[in-house]
């Protein structure tokens, strides 16, 4: 503009450039003319101008989703991290000797999501038609509870942040809010989300793997139930305990009652329902050709498809046969058929041979775990015909297991038997679904009251129980005292046998405060002396056994009040002098 | 493919055999006196001891204190008047007036006048440090890449420097006084008074339009503000001047030749190498490495077809032949090339209108041999001066540069690993590629990978309007536009690769359905509208009053887009083919507003004072800190106008002599992103998580926080100097001290996670640079023979004082550490060979333990031991010392020149000191770190065994963790950068006047013969040239070339 002014000025009066470019410059029209704005970038400035926008911003929640690679490789929730499996190398965090480290992506990316989720938020609060982005913001809501979650259980105290910072925020310097102003602020949350989000029924295919208020409900149990039982072990707080354990019953009832959730038990697939649920995919991947839609447990996914977005990592492989270490004392804990331990149960036949073990147990055992002397597939050496027959086993990745590594026991879940390329399985992962929270409901209500009903239990855990075991007696008040069993231990063992691998237990040992005496037992492995193994596995006589002729996996393992929780990163506590190291780390 | 060079070389070689037939004889005239004066044409005082003489004879005369002179001419004669700082002049006298000889003067004279931001000032009163370069610098020097490879080590405190010989992509440095922050600082440069967007686009000027450059390296830049940190360069081209019209040509051709580069090992030598290597690893004779060199020396020279005879080593089993030639991969792939500038002009006027129009060529081949390298500029100014009425005049400055380059598109895979064994040979027998067990011939991806074509176009264009408003007051308006389109067509090809008999198709690589057309056109638009206001008074012959007052407006755009189609037909260079097509672009702009001025006041000429400054305000940051302001003071005292001085017969000998000081803030937006004060937002078209049916798009926020509180680094600059000049301005020279201080600068601050997202740098951190620059010159006459020797010198330090508390240090090369200069290199203190087992055993046991220098159980006798120098027993990183800077400290030149009798001599050395360099391409260092590729042949018989074990390198190995210990950064490994090279020798010889008299074609003709870089005294020891960057992959391997040119100065 000013170019051409000139131009054109210039055959009229050479002083009147100078003034020209002397007026419009020093009047201010020089500063309107530097305010640019990027040209091919999205900025502040020209987003958030319609609900598009804001659910188009939300999209990016979904990717923080947990997934397989942070349950089935080491991360702070894997089992690789519990009791109930190692890998070849001990876990620092499993046998507590994890140190402070310099940073923690854990914490840091945390802050990261809460931030990029306040933008939203603060958008919205400037946004005039704040009924039309309602869903938006229950969802930015929904993972902001779900990223405090995260930073509760892994550090407890922690910064609450509601607004976007800037470098001179006081947050930056402030000390740590306490846990239970953080499990509040969570819950409001998750409150405030729940009426706005549409029910899983409401939500359109286009938006399949979105938030429910279902998912919502759910997730809150998850955390009342959590924070309620953390107080209440430690004796903390028994009022806030208390009001946790209702608003975690509370939530998970609602779930129940509003029937959108169902667990996965096609009569087709029989005592198998539940593991191949695991591997369910839209390309035949079980032998009734079942396929993800038939599913109703899954509450909220990370969602996966072979063609669009598989998996990643190498699953089937990294997961099958002896590359998990699995616990014995996990493999214990599996009911008989009598729904008797098997320190009760006439049912049990000992170790002796191979087979012994595996006879009148909970299905979920031989359908979680690799049944020896039966043959089992892979992705690679996959299912042909899907019924065991010659051509089925003609395929097979053995046909006939032994152990002969590992800790003899050998895990199966997540491992698809379908043909399928390395990495490219396509099953999605279960963040939230129905068998928890009918787990959730149990332990709440009987965690309240030091007692559950039998009609609570037939509501909830006896259906998870049952799914696979249609034989097994239910559990009820009178089948407890009838065999001398300790409801507690029931439910627990319920729930421990129900998400094996699915990167609850080390949170669950922690809220119940059972991971002093948990964690440091040794990790150990099949019973070796005097069974079938000292022939067949001559070669574990290496490994060490113990008083009961158990492989030793893993001793000396430890477990401080301090690991409990973990420590500030170092470089934070440089960075922000009032945030102070959880206790024992100093 | 080189049919086209050749042709061009035979014609330039012709063209100059032609003129250099057309010097005739010599013949001789008598006539009449004639009486005349000659003064300085700027200063108007007389000039004495000029030489008169006529043309084409030995007679002639001097002339007189007053500047008088007389004698006698023949009637047609012409005269030649020369004298040392001045253009030699050629006048023919007319009738019998007496004649005035107005000489201009050339050399950088404290009477010039100097051209300084917006404006132009009398050097004698200058009080800042300004160097300036002339028309003369870029004389003589062959055909230039750009203008700034003339001016190498030749301005004090501007330290220019080299990548690459690349055509095109030479990679020209220039750093004005060194760093002044952890982020870069480029100088501004400033055509004909309108910026350009960086220094680089200097290679697309010719450099023989350029009429002078100033280097403004302390507080006179911050008339330049925010963009004064680097310093400024102000390029201002040449013009016409009133007379008659004169056409200039200068042709040019230049002979490259390959210069420093490794020797690389015959195929004898590196044979026993890998046997010696292997069998030091603890191979025995079944290691497939012993075997295949034992193959190697029994059939030197031969090969094995595997097609037809059984194989000898069965370990090779995906090969079609085994082939022994004896290759030297440096000769197949790089020879002498030629290079050329020609350059046209038409100046001319008269006292109402002036113009000058050049038009000129540059070629530039590549000296690699195989596939298309080479570089083309071609150049039109037309450059006018109108005086529209007495008050009014215009001086418009249009330019179009076009620069076409081309170079393989697979350069990476020709150049970007070492050189094959020298078995490998470069073609099939039947002419074809060959590839042997996937490796692959070199000079064939250069062949038959196809071509990277960049196309530059570009239009300046400068419109200056002067208006006298009254006397002393004068209005300036300047209007700028530069229009920069520059496109690129990258293809890559299909090659397939054949054995050596060329009978059996190999792999294909790259495959069909990764070929490609890429292209991607990126047009940069930047507009300039300034105007200012110059008065200039002087108030009772004492008190000189000026002043300076402006605004100005700069606004850039850049659209850059990109389009790629994969498999395509090779024969079709065009967005066609059946693959993945891909398509993005890229658009942003900035813009700058801007107050500045300047006052001067001086007191008699003697005592000097200026203030300038510029309030700057840029698009880049948030409106509330988007302006900021900055200034220079400088003040200087000429001692030598001193009545004391003056009165002192003892200090006659001095005639100049001048102290100065000042002192200045200057500003640095680099590090700044273009949209410093908006968050920005990622958007990211369907590659988020999968809802729905498909993977969704996401919007993320950029990861960087949006900074309101950050701004410009500010650099305080001082400066101190003495100018002198003595024995009747014989001697001259400038002393300068300075001093730049950084005490803002921008940094990446850490803050609290809870924060969520990085900080944006912040003005956190402290920089210091310091050092002096000078020069010296003599300059005088014996007899006939004119002659003159100076040198210059820049001596630049610095060091980064606060880094925010950071202080990692690596080994090898670092770009900023606490403490310590940028760029500095570190390593561990050598200790030594390891020569008996029981030193090694004894050091093992010592510092095996828990060491992070990679010393392992498996280094054994003639291998490296290092120095536990801060003896806490461990050998870690913090036994790392300090070895240098990877910059130089120290650059200097010297030259010489003399004259006599139509010849001219010239010299030129350049060279630099305290440099440290670590070689990064390890591939180079390294003897058999790839056991299947050649290296350098230094350590061939200077290796460590056992009957040899002074020698200079350890033990031959193929373990890489021996290998990489032993050459880690060391005092033993790294290199001293310190060299000096005859940079530039001419010879010239101008036809005498008489002759070109009679032939009445030329009214000068000058032929000379150059060279650049010729030769050079270094210790570096690993071959490569000293000028050689600390890398030498890719770009950075083409060897540097000596140059020698032939050249013609015709003039019509």
């Amino acid at each position: 503009m000013l170019t051409f002014k000139l131009i054109a000025m210039r055959y009229v009066n050479i002083k009147n450039i100078v003034l020209v470019l002397f007026s419009s410059l020093v009047m201010g029209a020089c500063n309107k003319a530097l305010d640019l704005n990027p040209q091919d970038q999205l900025s502040d400035a020209n987003y958030w101008k319609s609900p598009a926008d804001f659910k188009e911003y939300a999209n990016q929640f979904y990717g923080w989703l947990r997934d397989f690679s942070g349950v089935i490789s080491d991360g702070p929730h894997s089992d690789y991290r519990s009791d109930l499996m190692t890998d070849k190398t001990p876990n620092i965090y499993s046998n507590g000797t994890n140190t402070i480290p310099a940073t923690d992506g854990n914490y840091t990316g945390a802050y990261s999501r809460i931030r990029t989720i306040n933008t939203l938020l603060e958008h919205a609060h400037s946004y005039n038609d704040s009924a039309s982005i309602a869903v938006s913001i229950a969802e930015a809501k929904f993972f902001r509870a779900y990223t405090y979650f995260d930073l509760l259980q892994l550090y407890g105290n922690a910064i609450i942040v509601k607004s976007v910072l800037n470098t001179t925020s006081p947050e930056l310097s402030a000390s740590r809010n306490s846990r239970d102003s953080v499990t509040d602020f969570i819950i409001r949350d998750l409150q405030e989300a729940i009426p706005a989000l549409p029910l899983q029924s409401g939500i359109a295919t286009a938006d399949a793997g979105r938030v429910s208020r279902g998912a919502a409900q759910a997730f809150l149990s998850r955390v009342a139930l959590y924070e309620g039982t953390w107080d209440k072990f430690r004796s903390l707080n028994t009022s806030k305990a208390q009001e946790y354990l209702k608003i975690a019953a509370d939530a998970a009832k609602d779930v129940i009652d509003s029937k959108e959730y169902s667990l996965f038990e096609p009569v087709s697939l029989g005592d198998s329902a539940q593991k191949y649920m695991f591997i369910l995919e839209d390309t035949k991947s079980n032998p009734a050709g079942l396929k993800k839609a038939d599913n109703h447990e899954y509450i909220l996914v990370k969602k996966h498809d072979e063609v669009i977005a598989p998996i990643g990592t190498n699953i089937t492989k990294g997961q099958l046969a002896n590359v998990v270490l699995v616990n014995g004392k996990f493999v214990n804990m599996y009911l008989c058929s009598d729904g008797l331990p098997i320190e009760k149960s006439p049912k049990f036949k000992g170790y002796s041979e191979f087979a012994t073990e595996f006879e009148s147990r909970d299905n979920r055992m031989r359908y979680t775990l690799l049944e020896p002397n039966k043959p089992y597939w892979s992705n690679a050496k996959y299912r042909i015909t899907w019924n065991g027959d010659e051509a089925d086993l003609a395929n097979a990745a053995s046909q006939a297991m032994v152990p002969t590594a590992g800790s003899g026991y050998q895990n199966q879940k997540w491992a698809s038997e379908r043909h399928v390329s390395d990495t490219y399985e396509g099953y999605d992962f279960p963040v939230i679904r129905y068998a928890e929270v009918l787990l959730n409901y149990a332990e709440a209500k009987f965690e309240q009251d030091e007692m559950i009903s039998d009609a609570d239990l037939n509501l909830s855990l006896n259906l998870v129980r049952l799914r696979v075991n249609k034989d097994m007696p239910e559990l009820s008040n009178a089948f407890v005292s009838a065999n001398g069993l300790d409801m507690r231990t029931e439910i627990r063992r319920e729930r421990t046998i129900e998400l094996y691998n699915e990167g609850f237990r080390v949170d669950d040992l922690k809220r119940w405060y059972t991971a002093g005496t948990e964690m440091p037992k040794n990790i150990i492995g099949i019973v070796w002396k005097g069974t079938q193994y000292e022939k067949a596995w001559s070669a574990a006589a290496s490994m060490g056994t113990d008083t009961q002729g158990r492989l030793i996996i893993q001793s000396g393992r430890v477990w401080a009040e301090k690991n409990y929780l973990y420590p500030i990163p170092s470089d934070q506590l440089k960075l922000n002098k009032n945030l102070g190291q959880n206790d024992g780390w100093n | 493919m080189k049919s086209i060079t050749k042709f061009i070389k035979q014609m330039s070689v012709c063209f100059i055999l032609f003129l250099g037939g057309l010097i005739p004889t010599v013949l001789f005239a008598q006539g009449r006196i004639v009486k005349g004066r000659v003064i300085d044409s700027i200063t108007q005082l007389p000039v004495s001891g000029a030489s008169i003489l006529i043309s084409g004879t030995k007679s002639g005369t001097i002339s007189s204190l007053s500047g008088s002179f007389s004698l006698r001419v023949a009637d047609e004669g012409f005269l030649v008047i020369t004298n040392i700082g001045y253009k030699s002049m050629r006048v023919q006298p007319a009738g019998n007036d007496s004649l005035i000889v107005r000489l201009v003067p050339v050399q950088q004279d404290l009477n010039d006048v100097v051209v300084v931001g917006y404006g132009t000032q009398k050097k004698e009163t200058l009080t800042g440090s300004v160097a300036t370069v002339d028309a003369k610098s870029f004389e003589n020097k062959g055909a230039l890449a750009s203008p700034l490879q003339a001016m190498q080590g030749q301005v004090p405190g501007v330290i220019i420097t080299r990548s690459s010989s690349a055509p095109g992509d030479e990679s020209w440095g220039v750093s004005i006084r060194g760093a002044v922050s952890a982020n870069s600082t480029e100088p501004l440069v400033v055509l004909d008074g309108v910026a350009m967007d960086s220094y680089r686009d200097l290679r697309n000027i010719n450099p023989s339009d350029i009429e002078s450059i100033s280097f403004l390296k302390d507080g006179a830049a911050a008339i330049y503000g925010s963009r004064a940190a680097g310093g400024v360069m102000l390029v201002t081209t040449k013009k016409g001047h009133a007379g008659k019209s004169t056409i200039t040509f200068d042709p040019a051709y230049t002979r490259n030749i390959v210069g420093l580069q490794p020797h690389l090992m015959n195929l004898e030598q590196w044979a026993n190498g890998v046997i010696e290597a292997r069998q030091n690893d603890g191979y025995d004779d079944n290691d497939m490495w012993i075997q295949y060199g034992k193959l190697a020396l029994v059939n030197q020279g031969k090969y094995i077809d595997l097609q037809h005879q059984a194989n000898p080593l069965p370990a090779f089993q995906d090969v079609a032949d085994l082939v022994f030639l004896d290759n030297d991969w440096t000769k197949i792939l790089w020879g002498n090339a030629g290079s050329m500038q020609n350059n046209l002009s038409i100046a001319g006027g008269t006292s109402k209108s002036t113009y000058r129009l050049s038009l000129g060529y540059y070629y530039d081949d590549g000296t690699l041999q195989w596939g298309n390298n080479n570089n083309k500029r071609y150049n039109v100014r037309l450059n006018n001066n109108f005086q529209v009425t007495d008050k009014l005049s215009i001086n418009s400055v249009i330019s179009y540069n076009r620069q076409n380059q081309v170079s393989p598109t697979m350069k990476g895979n020709v150049l970007g690993q070492g050189y094959p064994q020298p078995g490998f040979p470069y073609e099939t027998l039947t002419g074809q590629p060959y590839g042997w067990g996937g490796q692959y011939d070199p000079n064939w991806f250069a062949e038959a990978g196809g071509d990277n074509k960049l196309l530059v176009s570009q239009v300046n264009i400068s419109e200056n309007f002067t208006y006298e408003i009254t006397k002393n007051l004068k209005a300036v308006a300047n209007l700028g536009y530069n229009t920069s389109y520059a496109k690129r067509d990258i293809q890559q090809n299909a090659i397939q690769w054949y054995n050596y008999e060329g009978t059996v198709a190999g792999n294909e690589s790259p495959t069909q359905a990764n070929s490609y057309f890429q292209k991607t056109a990126a047009t940069t638009d930047f507009y300039s509208a300034s105007a200012y206001l110059a008065y200039n008074k002087v108030f009772n012959n004492i008190h000189h009053f000026a002043a300076t007052a402006g605004v100005q407006y700069e606004r850039n755009e850049y659209d850059y887009q990109s389009g790629q189609v994969n498999d395509i037909n090779s024969s079709l260079p065009i967005l066609k083919g059946n693959g993945v097509q891909t398509n993005s672009e890229t658009k942003n702009h900035y813009a700058m507003g801007s107050y500045y001025g300047r006052l001067n006041y001086d007191f008699k000429s003697k005592y000097l004072f200026e203030v300038n400054g510029r309030y700057d305000g840029s698009s880049k940051f948030a409106p509330q800190n988007r302006w900021n302001a900055f200034y220079g003071v400088s003040t200087g005292w000429r001692i030598s106008q001193e009545k004391f001085f003056r009165n002192n017969n003892g200090l006659n000998f001095i005639s100049e002599l001048k102290l100065r000081a000042s002192y200045g803030v200057v500003g640095n937006q680099n590090g700044i992103a273009l949209y410093d004060g908006v968050q920005l937002l990622t958007e990211n078209s369907g590659t988020g998580p999968f809802l729905g049916a498909g993977k969704v798009s996401t919007v993320t926020p950029s990861g960087t926080l949006v900074s309101y509180d950050r701004t410009w680094e500010r650099i305080k600059n001082y400066n101190l100097a003495v100018d002198f000049s003595m024995f009747d301005s014989r001697l001259s020279g400038t002393v300068e001290w300075f001093q730049k201080h950084n005490n803002n600068m921008l940094l990446s601050a850490a803050y609290s996670g809870v924060l969520g997202a990085s900080a944006p740098q912040a003005n956190i951190g402290k920089f210091k640079g310091y050092g002096w620059d000078g020069n010296l010159n003599w300059r005088d006459k014996i007899g006939q023979v004119e002659y003159s020797v100076g040198g210059d010198i820049t001596f630049a330090k610095n060091v980064l004082t606060d880094f925010g508390g950071q202080n990692i240090i690596g080994a090898g090369f670092n770009n900023a550490v606490q403490g310590y200069p940028l760029h500095s290199v570190f390593g561990y203190r050598y200790a030594g060979r390891i020569q008996t087992e029981a030193e090694l055993q004894q050091y093992l046991d010592k510092f095996n333990a828990g060491n992070a220098i990679g010393l392992s159980k498996a280094i054994g006798l003639g291998d490296n031991m290092y120095q536990d120098v801060n003896g806490d027993g461990k050998l870690n990183q913090d036994d790392l010392v300090y070895l240098g800077s990877d910059d130089p400290e120290l650059s200097y030149a010297f030259n010489a020149s003399v004259s006599y009798a139509g010849f001219d001599f010239s010299v030129i050395f350049q060279g630099a000191a305290d440099r440290t360099i670590f070689r990064q391409d390890v591939n180079w260092r390294i003897p058999f770190r790839s056991v299947y590729l050649n290296t350098t042949n230094q350590s061939v018989g200077n290796e460590w065994t056992p009957e040899n074990t002074g020698a200079f390198f350890p033990k031959y190995s193929t373990n890489s963790d021996i290998n990489n210990y032993n050459y880690q950064p060391s005092t033993w490994s790294v290199e001293n950068g310190a060299y000096i090279r005859l940079k530039n020798v001419v010879l010239g010889y101008s036809i005498p006047e008489s002759l070109l008299h009679r032939i009445k074609v030329f009214s000068a003709l000058r032929v000379y013969v150059a060279g650049a870089d010729l030769w050079e005294y270094t210790h570096i020891h690993d071959g490569w040239d000293p000028e050689a960057t600390r890398n030498v992959s890719t770009y950075e391997r083409y060897p540097f070339v000596r140059t020698v040119t032939f050249g013609l100065n015709v003039n019509f």
